[in-house]
C-alpha cells in the first residue's frame, strides 16, 4: 500500500484529500477493505417474494444473484466455478436452475452445483461437488423488509450495525401494519462521479439544497416536495458506523400535515394515526421527520416518500445507481400511485432534483484528477465543535447545515481502510496458492 | 405501371404529415424551445419512458418493459411537463448550466391505422448530446406516439419512450425525447 489513510483524511482540522475520489489504488483498496468487510443493502423482500425467484445486483465490485431458496435468501457471486462464465445474465427472473452458458455446469437455486456435464467420462477422477458450488456471501440478513448481505464471515449482527440509524429508518419502515413493498421496476443508471461524492451527499449535505436546487424552488408544484417546511427545524444526527440521517422537527403546534402538495398525504397519515403513534411514539408519529440519509457505505435514502439509492461503485470516476421506490403495503392504491409519481417527477436521471446534484458531483470528482488541485484539501469543517446530544433523538447531533455527519462518514471510511481486508471465504480446495484474492 | 390507389395516396399524405410534425418537434427540442414545444402537446397527454429491464428470452423478447403502475424515467402529465419546462429555465437548472447541444435523429417512421380522432405513429429516435467541452451522452430507441388532429393540426396526446438501455449509460436526462 503506498498511501498513508491518516494524511488523505484529516478530520480534527475538517480536511480531506481529493486524491480519495479519483485514485485507483484507493478504490481497489475501498472494494477490499470495505466492501468486502461491511454489510451493503441489496434490495427488498418484496423483490423475490416467490420461491426461486432471484434478481441480480452488485455487492461493492462483485456481481451477485441474490435467491429465494427454501432455506431463505442466499446471495452468490455470480460467476461459474469451473472458468468463470456468468451464470445468470438477466436482471430478475423466476430459475429452478443457473446455466452456465460455456461448458454447461448447472447450479440449484442455491448455489449448490447440481450438474457437471463429463463429470465421470470426462473427468475420470472426479471431482468434490460440496467444493464448486456458486460461492456464498456467508451473511446474509433482513431488517424490515431490506434485504443486506456481506462477504465477512466475522461481521457484527445487522441490527448491530445499523444501531441507531434504525430509529430513523423505521419512520419509513415500520410506520404501518404490513410494512413496505417496493414498486416494479428499478431506475438504473451510470453517474461519472465516484461513489462516495453520492453517498456524503445523502449523509448530511443538507448545505447545498439552497444552490444546487435554486431552480426547483422557483417552480409552484415541484418547490414543496422536500416535505414540512413551514414552521421546522432541521437537524443532522451522526450515527455509529459512519451512517448519518438529517431530519425536520416541527414546533408542537405545527405537529399536522405539511405535505399538502401530496393530494391525499395528510389525510392518510390520519388514517394511520393511531398506529403511527403505537409503533413509533409521539415524537416520531407527529414531529419529527426523517429526509435523507446514508447507510455506510452506499445505500441512501430519500424520505418520506421515498426512494431507495444504491450506489454501487464502477471505478474511481463511475457510479451505477439503482434506484427503487418505497411505499407501504397497506396503502390505498391511488397513495401508492400517487407517491410513485411523485418519486418518478424528483429522483432519477431525468428527476427535477437529482439531475442538478449529478451535475455537481461529477464536477467535484473530476477535478480531483487536477494534478495541482489534488494538494489543497477540501473543506469538511462547517459546524466543528458544536456537536452535542440531545434527550428525545439519538447520535451526535448538529443544525441541518454541518458537515458533521461528513465527517463522521469519512472517520468510518479511515477506520477500515486503515485495517487488513477480511480473509478470503473460498473453499481450501480452490484457494489460490497466496491464501489471498488477488485482483 | 398502374396509378397508386387513392388508399395509398391518402397514407403518403399522413405518414408526410406526421413525420413533419416530428421533424419539427424535434427541431424545437433541439434548441431547446420548450415553450413551443408544450404548444404541440395536447392537455391530457401521458408522457411516460418505463424503465427496461432483461429477463428471460421466454418474457417477451429477451426484455421487460414497466407496467403502468412501475417505475420509469418520465410519468407526465401536461402539468408536471409543465413545470419541468419552467425549471429548466431558470438559471440554476445547473444540468443545463451551459445548455447542451443536441441533435436528434427520428427514422422509422410508421404510421398505424388512424382511429376516429387518434393516429398512432411509431419511430426510432437517437438523441446524441455534447456539453462542456467533451461530456457527452447519448439515448435511443424506440417511441410509440398517439398523435391527434386538433383544429386540423396534429398534436402529440401519448408518448411512450422505450430506451434500449436497461442501465442508461447517459449521466441525466435534461431534456425531452
Ligand atoms: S465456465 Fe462455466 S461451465 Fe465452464
Ligand atoms: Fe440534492
Amino acid at each position: 500500500m503506498t498511501f498513508d489513510v491518516s494524511r488523505l483524511v484529516d478530520l480534527e482540522n475538517g480536511l480531506i484529500d481529493r486524491r480519495i475520489f479519483s485514485d485507483a489504488e484507493i478504490y481497489d483498496a475501498e472494494m477490499d477493505r470495505i466492501f468486502r468487510r461491511t454489510w451493503l443493502a441489496l434490495g427488498h423482500e418484496s423483490e423475490i417474494a416467490e420461491t426461486n425467484d432471484f434478481f441480480t445486483t452488485w455487492m461493492g465490485a462483485d456481481p451477485v444473484i441474490v435467491s429465494r431458496t427454501a432455506q431463505g435468501i442466499k446471495v452468490m457471486l455470480n460467476m461459474c466455478r469451473h472458468r468463470g462464465g456468468t451464470v445468470c445474465r438477466v436482471d430478475r427472473g423466476n430459475a429452478k436452475l443457473f446455466l452456465c452458458p460455456y461448458h454447461g455446469w448447472s447450479y440449484n437455486p442455491d448455489g449448490t452445483l447440481k450438474v457437471v456435464p463429463g463429470l465421470e467420462a470426462d473427468y475420470r477422477h472426479g471431482i468434490d461437488p460440496t467444493q464448486w458450488g456458486l460461492l456464498e456471501a456467508p451473511r446474509v440478513a433482513t431488517y424490515k423488509g431490506l434485504i443486506f448481505a456481506s462477504w465477512n464471515p466475522e461481521v457484527e449482527p445487522l441490527e448491530e450495525f445499523l444501531g441507531d440509524a434504525r430509529f430513523y429508518l423505521d419512520c419509513l419502515l415500520d410506520r404501518v401494519e404490513g410494512g413496505t413493498e417496493l414498486v416494479g421496476g428499478m431506475r438504473r443508471w451510470i453517474i461519472p462521479t465516484n461513489w462516495k461524492h453520492a453517498a456524503e451527499n445523502f449523509v448530511g449535505d443538507s448545505y447545498h439544497a439552497a444552490a444546487t436546487h435554486a431552480s426547483i424552488m422557483r417552480v409552484p408544484g415541484l418547490e414543496g416536495a422536500g416535505g414540512r417546511v413551514k414552521d421546522v427545524v432541521g437537524y443532522q444526527a451522526a450515527l455509529d458506523n459512519g451512517h448519518g440521517v438529517g431530519m425536520w422537527m416541527a414546533s408542537e403546534d405545527n405537529a399536522r400535515g405539511g405535505y399538502g402538495h401530496l393530494a391525499g398525504i395528510d389525510d392518510y397519515l390520519k388514517s394511520i394515526q393511531d398506529q403511527l403513534v403505537a409503533k413509533l411514539g409521539e415524537l416520531r408519529a407527529t414531529r419529527l421527520t426523517p429526509v435523507h440519509a446514508t447507510i455506510f457505505p452506499n445505500f441512501s435514502i430519500e424520505f418520506p416518500f421515498a426512494s431507495l439509492h444504491i450506489w454501487h461503485p464502477r471505478g474511481p470516476l463511475k457510479t451505477e445507481v439503482r434506484d427503487l421506490t418505497i411505499v407501504d403495503k397497506a396503502m390505498p392504491a391511488e397513495m401508492k400511485d400517487m407517491l410513485r409519481r411523485h418519486c418518478m417527477l424528483r429522483q432519477g436521471p431525468a428527476g427535477t432534483w437529482e439531475q442538478d446534484d449529478m451535475d455537481n458531483w461529477s464536477q467535484t470528482t473530476y477535478s480531483s484528477l487536477s494534478p495541482t488541485a489534488r494538494g489543497l484539501m477540501a473543506n469538511y469543517q462547517m459546524g466543528m465543535g458544536h456537536e452535542h446530544t440531545r434527550d428525545d433523538i439519538p447520535g451526535r447531533i448538529d443544525n441541518k447545515s454541518s458537515d458533521i455527519n461528513q465527517r463522521n462518514m469519512y472517520a468510518r471510511w479511515a477506520e477500515l481502510m486503515a485495517m487488513d481486508p477480511p480473509p478470503p471465504q473460498v473453499p481450501a480446495a480452490c484457494r489460490s496458492h497466496s491464501g489471498e484474492i488477488s485482483r | 405501371m398502374s396509378a397508386p390507389s387513392q388508399d395509398l395516396l391518402a397514407r403518403m399524405a399522413l405518414t408526410f404529415e406526421a413525420q413533419q410534425f416530428l421533424y419539427a418537434e424535434a427541431r424545437l427540442l433541439d434548441t431547446q424551445n420548450y415553450k413551443a414545444w408544450l404548444e404541440l402537446v395536447t392537455d391530457d397527454i401521458h408522457y411516460w419512458a418505463p424503465v427496461v429491464e432483461s429477463r428471460e428470452r421466454r418474457h417477451r423478447a429477451g426484455h421487460y418493459v414497466a407496467a403502468a403502475d412501475e417505475s420509469a424515467y418520465f410519468d407526465d402529465t401536461r402539468a408536471t411537463l409543465g413545470m419541468r419546462v419552467a425549471r429548466l429555465g431558470f438559471p440554476g437548472a445547473w444540468a443545463e448550466v451551459p445548455p447542451s447541444r443536441m441533435t436528434r435523429l427520428i427514422s422509422n417512421v410508421e404510421v398505424g391505422e388512424q382511429g376516429a380522432e387518434d393516429i398512432p405513429v411509431r419511430s426510432c429516435f437517437y438523441l446524441f448530446r455534447s456539453r462542456l467541452e467533451t461530456e457527452e451522452d447519448s439515448y435511443h430507441g424506440v417511441r410509440e406516439d398517439v398523435l391527434r388532429r386538433v383544429d386540423g393540426e396534429l398534436r402529440l396526446a401519448r408518448r411512450k419512450i422505450i430506451f434500449a438501455q436497461s442501465v442508461l449509460t447517459a449521466r441525466s436526462i435534461t431534456t425531452f425525447l
